[in-house]
Order: C-alpha cells, then sequence, then structure tokens
C-alpha cells in the first residue's frame, strides 16, 4: 500500500475522531470520548507510519535520491497535521480532557483534506538548492510553530466560551456542554505553553534572518 | 534653570525608554519589511521598468525601495530599535538585579495586597512552633526559606529559578549582538561574483554595482563544471564545479568539487556555486572512415572549423544540435572534396549506423560531444557571520529561559491573633501566571493540610 492511500485512511481517522469528540460534547458519554480517542490515536500512529513509508518511497523512485518528506507544501502540511495530533495527544496524557479534542483534531482534519484533495503529491527530488538539512529544520520548526499556534487557537475558542459562561452562569443550565470543558485556569495554561511554543520558532526565523538573506539569493537561481 | 535642563533630558530619557517607541519601532519594522518581500531587491533599473511606469520606478528608487535593507530609513528604524532595546534595558536591569540579589524578605501590607494568590489561615500554638512548621513545609514542596523577623512578624521567603529574570536580557543582548555581526558584515565583508570558464583561471572577482574589479591575492582555476538531471527528466540534481586555488604559484587546494549548498572557503573567502552557462560552441567528436578500409581517425572539432583529411578532401562542421527534434545529437557535416562539389551529411549520436546506409565514400560517425561552460560563482567575505551566530545561540538561550522559566516567589507571614497564630501563605510568579495559579491552587491545599493537622 502507498503512503498516499494511508493518508487516505488517516483523514478518514480523523474525521471519525473530529465526529466522535463533537459527539462527546453533546452525549457527555465517556465511551463517545474513548472511541474518539481511539481513532485518534490510531490515525496518528497510521500517519507516523506512512510519513515514514513517504520517506522510503522517495528512495524508490528512478534517479531519486531520498529525502526527508519535508520539501514541498504538501509534505509541509501533511507534517503539519501530524503534528497537531503529537501536541493534542500530549496534551490528553496530561490532562485527559477529552473535550479539548472536539476544537483541536478538526484543524488535523482540515490539514489532511486539504493535502489530500487540492496540493501535489507527487514525489520529485529536490533541485539542487533544497539539497540542505537546513530545509529539513527550517520545515520542522515552522510547522511546529503553525501546529502549536492551532492548539492555542482551538484552546482559546473554548476559552472565551467558558469564560462567557463563568462570568453569567444564568444563561444556561449548569453543565451544558460547557460543563465538560476544562476549567478556564487550566485553559489560560494551555494556552500560555501553546503560545511559547509556537513563537520559538521565529526565534529561528529572526535568528537566521541576515544568514538567509544571503542563503535565498543562493536559493534564487 | 538647571531642574527644567534635566527636565529635558528626563524626558528624552523616558522616551527612548518608553513601550510606546518600542510598540512604534517594532511594527513600522514588520511593515516596512513587507516591500522587501513584495518588491524584488537590487534588480537592473531594465528589470524594474518591465513590471513599473518610469514615474513609479524614479519615486520608488527615490525611497530606496530597491535596496531597502541599506536604506536611510531602514537603518534608521533600527538603529531607533536599539536605542530603545538598549535604554529599557538600562533603566529595567538594576530593579531586576535588586529583586534576585537583594529579595524582598518583609514586604508590608500594601505590597502583600497587591500579589493575588494569597489564602490565610489562623491556628492554635505559639509562633515559634508554627514557624517550625511552615519551614519545613516550604523546604519539602518549595524551597528552604530564609527567615526574618520584623514589628513582631515572622517573615519566610523563599524562591526558585531566580535567574529566570535575567533570561530577557540574555534576549535583548542577543539582538544586539546579531545586528554587531551585521554591521562587521557590512563594513569589513563584500558580496561578489565571478565566472570562470572551464579551464580558466581568475584572481579578481565583480562586486555588486561595482565597475572595476576587485584583486584576491590568490587564484581559482575552474577544472571543471557539469550539470546532471534526475534520470531523463529536465530536472536538475547536481551543478558541480571542480576549483583548484593557487596561492603564490602553489597548489593549495586541489581539485576540491563544489555544490550548491556546499561551498569553497580560503583565507575568509567563501565561494558558492551559483549559475552557470554555455562558453562558447560545441566541441563535436567526429570519425571518419574510408568506405573499404579498416583506419578510423578522429576530429576533435568545433562548429566552423575545417580540418583536413589524410587524402587532401576537408571537413566542416556547419552546425550542431545537443536535440535535433527527437532523433537526440546531431551534426550537420560539409564535405569539401579536392576537385568537385561540395556536399552535406547528416549525423546522429543516437543512429551510428545512419552514415553507413548512404553508400558514400566516406562513412561519419557522431560520437561525442562536450559543451564547454562557464561556472558562475558567488563570492562573499563575512568576518561577521561567527558573531551573528553566537548571537543566534545567546537569542534561543535567553528566549527559552525568558518564555518557559519563572521566578516563582512565595511569603509566609506569621503573626500573634489574640492568642492564635495568623498565617498568610501569599505567592507571585514573573511568567505563566494562568500555571502558576494552578501550581498555587495545589499549594495551598497541602498548606492548609499541614496546619489543621496538630
Amino acid at each position: 500500500m502507498s503512503s498516499g492511500q494511508l493518508f487516505n485512511f488517516v483523514t478518514i481517522g480523523y474525521f471519525a475522531a473530529m465526529i466522535l469528540f463533537i459527539g462527546y460534547l453533546a452525549t457527555h458519554s465517556a465511551v463517545v470520548a474513548k472511541l474518539a480517542t481511539l481513532f485518534a490515536y490510531a490515525g496518528f500512529i497510521v500517519q507516523t507510519y506512512a510519513i515514514g513509508l513517504r520517506w522510503y518511497e522517495t528512495y524508490q523512485i528512478p534517479g531519486g535520491a531520498g529525502y526527508a518528506p519535508l520539501s514541498n507544501l504538501y509534505e509541509s502540511v501533511v507534517f503539519f497535521s501530524w503534528t497537531i495530533l503529537l501536541i493534542y495527544l500530549l496534551i490528553d496524557l496530561r490532562h485527559k480532557q477529552k473535550s479539548v479534542g472536539a476544537f483541536v483534531v478538526p484543524f488535523a482534519f482540515l490539514a489532511m483534506t486539504w493535502a489530500q484533495l487540492r496540493l501535489d503529491s507527487t514525489i520529485s527530488p529536490l533541485v539542487p538548492a533544497l539539497q540542505s538539512n537546513w530545509l529539513t529544520y527550517h520545515v520542522i520548526t515552522c510547522f511546529l510553530g503553525y501546529a502549536a499556534f492551532a492548539v492555542a487557537c482551538g484552546v482559546s475558542i473554548m476559552y472565551l466560551i467558558k469564560v462567557r459562561k463563568e462570568d453569567n452562569p444564568s444563561g444556561s443550565p449548569a453543565g451544558g456542554i460547557v460543563g465538560i470543558f476544562p476549567s478556564a485556569k487550566i485553559l489560560d495554561d494551555l494556552n500560555y505553553k501553546a503560545i511559547m511554543v509556537g513563537l520559538l520558532p521565529r526565534c529561528e526565523f529572526a535568528a537566521r534572518w541576515a544568514a538567509l538573506l544571503r542563503w535565498l539569493k543562493i536559493v534564487l537561481i | 534653570m538647571g531642574a527644567k535642563q534635566r527636565g529635558v533630558l528626563g524626558r528624552i530619557w523616558d522616551f527612548f525608554c518608553s513601550l510606546k517607541l518600542t510598540i512604534f519601532s517594532l511594527i513600522s519594522l514588520a511593515v516596512t519589511s513587507i516591500i522587501g518581500t513584495v518588491i524584488q531587491q537590487n534588480l537592473s533599473r531594465q528589470e524594474y521598468l518591465r513590471v513599473f511606469s518610469e514615474k513609479t520606478y524614479n519615486l520608488l528608487d527615490q525611497l530606496q525601495c530597491f535596496d531597502m535593507y541599506h536604506s536611510w530609513w531602514f537603518i534608521g528604524l533600527l538603529v531607533l530599535f536599539c536605542i530603545n532595546l538598549i535604554c529599557c534595558s538600562v533603566k529595567r536591569f538594576p530593579r531586576v538585579w535588586k529583586i534576585v540579589h537583594n529579595p524582598l524578605l518583609t514586604p508590608n501590607k500594601q505590597v502583600l495586597k497587591t500579589f493575588s494568590n494569597v489564602d490565610e489561615q489562623v491556628v492554635k500554638g505559639d509562633i515559634a512552633s508554627v514557624t517550625a512548621r511552615m519551614k519545613s513545609f516550604l523546604s519539602q514542596e518549595f524551597s528552604a526559606p530564609r527567615e526574618t523577623e520584623k514589628a513582631g512578624e515572622v517573615f519566610l521567603y523563599a524562591d526558585k529559578m531566580k535567574y529566570a529574570r535575567f533570561g530577557v536580557y540574555v534576549t535583548h543582548l542577543s539582538i544586539l549582538i546579531i545586528f554587531l555581526g551585521a554591521i562587521i558584515g557590512n563594513i569589513y565583508g563584500f558580496k561578489g561574483y565571478v565566472n570562470i570558464p572551464e579551464g580558466g583561471t581568475i584572481d579578481r572577482i565583480w562586486l555588486r554595482n561595482g565597475q572595476i574589479p576587485l584583486p584576491i591575492d590568490f587564484s581559482v582555476r575552474c577544472e571543471d563544471f557539469s550539470v546532471s538531471f534526475y534520470g531523463n527528466s529536465q530536472r536538475p540534481k547536481e551543478y558541480r564545479s571542480v576549483l583548484t586555488v593557487i596561492d603564490k604559484g602553489e597548489v593549495v587546494i586541489d581539485r576540491r568539487p563544489i555544490v550548491v549548498n556546499d561551498p569553497l572557503s580560503y583565507k575568509g573567502l567563501t565561494f558558492y556555486q551559483s549559475n552557470y552557462g554555455s562558453a562558447g560552441d560545441e566541441v563535436v567528436l567526429i570519425k571518419v572512415k574510408v568506405r573499404g578500409e579498416d583506419k578510423v581517425d578522429a576530429f576533435s572539432l568545433r562548429k566552423g572549423a575545417v580540418t583536413e583529411l589524410a587524402n587532401g578532401d576537408k571537413i566542416e562542421i556547419e552546425d550542431f544540435a545537443a536535440a535535433f527534434r527527437n532523433f537526440g545529437p546531431a551534426a550537420r557535416l560539409k564535405v569539401l572534396p579536392k576537385d568537385g562539389q561540395p556536399r552535406t551529411v547528416t549525423v546522429f549520436k543516437n543512429f551510428p549506423q545512419f552514415d553507413d546506409e548512404r553508400q558514400g565514400d566516406y562513412v561519419f560517425t557522431l560520437v561525442d560531444f562536450d559543451q564547454p561552460y562557464y561556472t558562475g560563482l558567488q563570492v562573499t567575505k563575512d568576518p561577521g557571520v561567527w558573531v551573528v551566530w553566537l548571537g543566534c545561540a545567546l537569542m534561543i538561550l535567553g528566549c527559552l529561559v525568558a518564555f518557559f522559566l519563572s521566578h516563582r516567589r512565595i511569603w509566609v507571614v506569621l503573626s500573634e491573633q489574640n492568642g492564635k497564630v495568623g498565617v498568610r501563605l501569599v505567592g507571585s510568579a514573573h511568567r505563566n501566571q494562568p500555571g502558576f495559579e494552578l501550581y498555587f491552587d495545589e499549594l495551598k491545599n497541602k498548606f492548609r493540610d499541614v496546619l489543621s493537622k496538630d
């Protein structure tokens, strides 16, 4: 089976996880939450394997010298969605707050859908300018940052809903969807950490600013 | 009058320390940098005129938008930003130094009120024994406290990761170091280029926008240049030059191959593979066999060159194509017999039998051809690059400390209250307040547990 087919399964897996997480918000059922988490884990494991497989495939094409699959928009977006899941699963292990999944997994699903439907997934060997380890470091730090910002976005939406409900408790009966949200303090803490992780790669960019300007000129031949 | 003068100086000082200036300079830098991204920098006038009208070009040129990273206004913004950074750091550093090395051991009630993480319990017993319990509690849960007595109250102070407060200054310093590295590079370094034909040697390079070549104190020979492609595609795989460096008549670097991301450095100069092009016509290798004889002669010919065969007839390469329609490399030869009419013959590299079937008195074959290239090298000298790298390392270290570590302080204040002991727990963190609140909530529960145990 090719990595492309596996990525399709991953997309379906994240879709199922997303629907189940949203279902959990509505039903508060622990079983639904477990099932959703199961799909998220399964999707993540398959995606990890598929990224590895794509790496292997880069060596198999005619004349292919092989490269880490982080060289074009398609591969970067796939990595972006993988990183979102990685961050989400770490949060899940630490806080066991299943409701966060409903706000974070959709980003991973949308990224995978976009990559699978719209982006060019051809494996094309690297042109000379891109044959550098800097490319790999650059894509990893960049998209780690974007993924952290995506998680921060999801968590912030939850925070805004939560705070509005906490300020205005008479609005709806106790509980409801917001009842299973983590406390505003936890959301705030998660948000702070996610934004910090997101900002750090900017520092890589700023730090290499001078070097980068020179490097870009070499890339643009 | 003296007071008024100090007032003006003070206002100037406040202006350069102000957060408003920081926000202004940061946003201006970000917004103006967009110009450098949208408008391609350092192109020639002709290239700009293809995109812009004469009028727009002149305006943008006046505003130095075509080399904006070196424009007076961009450098001015950077200078403003640096002054702001230095002033802010100078203003705040002494206070932070004091917080770290000379902490507030006995805060008064007003100060304590400003902290939002507070808990207060009243317990039975005498101050000394409760103090001892609180001391061991803090040592166990947080860090060993310092005890101070003031006006009948006992203050316990403990903190963690106090040096995290310096992370900001490390980051500020790193920005200044990076600028310093860039300045060193701009003053003592340069950026130039040089083209060397295969087999050629150079001992001077051309600076960007420079009219006169810059001599370098050694010479570089290009032994070979080649470009390879992936499979049969047009996608380039590698541009490779083989360079030899000759210093004072001695070969110091012999036949070192360089590719795009693997430059050659010698005496502070770095040669990057940058581009390439053809240096003249292809050299075509032709074999000539006289029909009925075994002897074969080989000739290397350029287009237009005429050569004489053994019996006095002459041949000339009239034309050559590396890819003639779908047939691959092909050459058109002109045969000029000693007597008689000249005639033309076409030979193909991929079809060696083709000319044999013509049944002429000569059998020509196109064995191979060689395209002579020149290699285009970018030459840079940047003595500031290690300063920039030092700045980068410091920046990453500083950011990690500044954003991920937090100076946490805990006070326990014990006082006599109608025969009982009032115990107040106060906490503060200089970063990640929500994270600290969660931590303090846990600490508060343990604090209550310890005090309720008798």
